[in-house]
């Protein structure tokens, strides 16, 4: 009888048992349930401090400058706010700028959890800026809030869309150099019409600020899908 | 408890970076040798759940690699890395404890424990960034142990230990090794031989060599000279 004969009569006779101890296994080393609150509360908890005291300084500058000068409110503020939307898009790339990605991959939740977080922490709270900061210009530039809000937003939601882009194509210190540019080209963007063509902050022209918010909207959100999507196979073109 | 890998592949277009691997491994320490480019990191990614196989299947008693309870009895130690700037050795440690799951006292107690273990209390307090390489290796060690994992892969984990730091690994591996199951590649075959229980070898992307190796045995150098060397020894 040959070897290979004998492996398949003893493999027979002695079969694995089946997989009865899962449960068991389970109970012995079950590990606490942890939800998508409790992973928010970890990275607010460890989030960079440089990210949360960026965002106020940018927010007090935006403050500062509107009111000092009386006659540009509207789009000194609207030029401005790409910066704030800058510091979300530097902390989405941050696992894999610092080689942290690994690390967090292995843990008990997704790389892609972890950037929804991070983008959901930062962005409710630029939001909570930005609601601080749109009644003091609807005032001071006697407009309705919802103007105000949507000169400030519209500039932040296309800093936010084409920066999670760039991260996309570029890698490390590079996609941050680019996203800065962008957000300088941005802040142009929304700047110059205010000193060039400052009919565009008038009231005539709001119904296409709000189709472009529409637009932005739509863009970002597609934005952070595939930022999601790009971070859970991030290793997957490593050869 | 057991590691059941079958029939594992990962293809990147043409090239085959692990080529039907199959495994089954018991309570102990495993060790994972071969050239540069045989495969070992892309095996042990995918043991972590990181990657996806191409082909082939993983299960630790049953659980999928990749689902959160697998993760869960997860250690890993990848074979390179980094670590956020604003942290220091003790924010990381919680970091990556609340990322396991670890309730914040349980994650201070084992936190202060792994630092023991790697000679590493003094300097938990100071920025990583301070650190030297080996304290930054230690640290990821301190952190694979951190959830006290039932499944331990290190990957090239000695490699920037001084001589001293390297005993100590040896001896913390070996302890981990009577409980759970540890999987740790290297090139230094003087840090396998003290601690395996078994090693295999790798090339080109397939297990060429599987041996059980008995502690007392100190020629593991010449067997894989013989197996990689081409006649050198």
């Amino acid at each position: 009888m040959k070897n290979r004969d004998i492996q398949k009569l003893l493999k027979a006779a002695y079969a694995a048992p089946p997989p009865g101890r899962k449960e068991a296994f389970l109970r012995e080393h079950r590990r606490s349930e942890i939800g998508y609150g409790k992973l928010l509360a970890i990275q607010a908890r460890y989030l960079s401090p440089s990210a949360w005291v960026l965002s106020v300084a940018l927010f007090a500058l935006i403050l500062v400058l509107s009111l000092s000068l009386s006659w540009r409110r509207t789009w000194v503020a609207s030029a401005l706010t790409p910066f704030l939307a800058l510091v979300v898009v530097t902390v989405s790339s941050q696992s894999e700028r610092w080689g942290m990605a690994e690390w967090e991959l292995s843990s008990r939740f997704s790389l892609q959890s972890i950037l929804l977080a991070r983008l959901l922490i930062l962005g409710v709270f630029h939001l909570g800026l930005l609601t601080v900061l749109s009644p003091i210009l609807a005032y001071y530039c006697s407009m309705s809030l919802l103007r105000a809000g949507v000169y400030l937003l519209a500039p932040y939601l296309a800093s936010g869309t084409v920066g999670l882009f760039i991260t996309r194509k570029f890698h490390g210190d590079e996609a941050l150099s680019v996203s800065a540019l962008s957000a300088v080209a941005l802040c142009l963007l929304f700047g110059l019409p205010g000193i060039f063509c400052p009919g565009a902050y008038k009231v005539n022209c709001f119904h296409l600020w709000v189709v472009f918010l529409a637009v932005l909207t739509v863009a970002l959100l597609h934005e952070i899908h595939c930022s999601a999507s790009k971070m859970g196979g991030l290793y997957e073109t490593y050869g | 408890m057991k590691l059941t890998v079958k029939n594992l592949c990962k293809s990147y277009g043409e090239k085959r970076a692990v080529d039907h691997v199959s495994l089954s491994l018991e309570p102990g320490v495993h060790v994972l040798l071969g050239e540069n480019g045989a495969g070992k990191t892309t095996l042990l990614r995918m043991l972590c759940g990181i990657l996806k196989p191409t082909e082939g299947h993983i299960s630790l008693d049953g659980l999928d690699a990749g689902c959160e309870e697998y993760r869960a009895l997860l250690g890993y130690l990848p074979q390179q890395f980094g670590y956020y700037p604003h942290f220091t050795g003790w924010d990381f440690l919680l970091y990556m404890g609340a990322l396991k799951g670890l309730d914040r006292p349980h994650a201070k107690r084992r936190a202060e424990e792994v630092l023991e273990l790697v000679n590493l209390t003094d300097a938990a307090r100071q920025k990583i960034k301070t650190y030297s390489g080996g304290m930054k290796q230690r640290l990821g060690i301190a952190q694979a142990l951190l959830g006290d994992p039932k499944l331990l892969v290190v990957d090239e984990p000695t490699s920037s230990l001084d001589p001293l730091e390297r005993v100590r690994f040896r001896n913390v591996i070996a302890q981990w090794g009577q409980d759970s199951i540890v999987l740790f590649s290297t090139h230094i075959v003087a840090d396998a031989e003290p601690v395996a229980d078994d090693i295999f070898m790798m090339r080109h992307g397939s297990v060429i060599c599987h041996e059980q190796w008995d502690k007392s045995r100190t020629d593991l150098e010449t067997l894989y000279l013989n197996t990689f060397g081409g006649g050198l020894s």
